[in-house]
């Protein structure tokens, strides 16, 4: 197992398509709060 | 041997412009509870789901401003129902708000002319409950003042004597008098 295998074993990758408005809107309203969109998708899936 | 460049069809770059990836990396727990969510969920695509998790979001967004404004709205009108004080215009009907410290001080005077009181307060025809009789141990009367006693007029002898010291020069007169006493006062 070499080094990237380890990473993507250790940070998988979450990717998804949203629409441009809503992405835009979101990252902007996470901007304002200090959030990144990963952070809330770990909040929202910590419930 | 280089690798082919891939190439972008307008179509996708339409799509790519329209419907944006985001892509990030989370450690593997989180990512498998989002998976378990997804699941459960029971939404046909990952995107939905994503969708479904930003409109949830915005929701609480949302519910957090309304249920800020409901409080205060709520707050506000049972201030009303308790605090203000109001009367119908005679000519125009319209509500007038007792609020400025003008109205305030004209609509104390007016009750204080009614006479309004407490209930339970004592009307001013009836009596007063008179208040206890001081004993006379607890009355401080000031101390009267000693007699005032006149001076007695001088016997013969005395009066000699008071004569003889009003002629006799004081101390300070016979220093001022001399003429070798330096004078200290001269600059």
């Amino acid at each position: 197992m070499n080094c990237r295998e380890r990473f993507e074993k250790k940070m998988p990758m979450v990717s998804t398509r949203l629409p441009a408005e809503t992405r835009d809107k979101l990252l902007a309203e996470l901007h304002k709060r200090g959030m990144t969109l990963k952070e809330l998708l770990t909040s929202l899936a910590n419930g | 041997m280089s690798k082919k460049k891939k190439k972008i069809t307008p179509s996708q770059k339409r799509y790519n412009q329209k419907v944006p990836a985001t892509t990030f990396r989370m450690d593997p727990d989180t990512k498998q509870k989002l998976l378990e969510l997804y699941k459960a969920s029971k939404v046909t695509t990952w995107g939905i789901f994503f969708e479904e998790l930003v409109g949830h979001f915005e929701l609480k967004l949302i519910s957090i401003e309304d249920a800020r404004k409901a409080g205060y709205e709520s707050g506000v009108s049972d201030a009303r129902s308790r605090y203000v004080v109001y009367f119908q215009c005679p000519d125009c009907g319209q509500t007038i708000f007792i609020n400025t410290p003008e109205l305030k001080a004209k609509v104390r005077r007016l009750i204080a002319e009614a006479g309004w009181a407490h209930a339970e307060c004592p009307k001013p025809n009836l009596p007063r409950p008179t208040p206890p009789k001081p004993t006379p141990s607890s009355i401080n009367l000031p101390k009267p003042n000693p007699p005032v006693v006149p001076a007695a007029k001088p016997n013969g002898s005395q009066a000699k004597i008071l004569h003889f010291l009003q002629e006799q020069p004081s101390t300070e007169n016979m220093l001022n008098s001399n003429p070798n006493s330096k004078d200290t006062t001269r600059s």
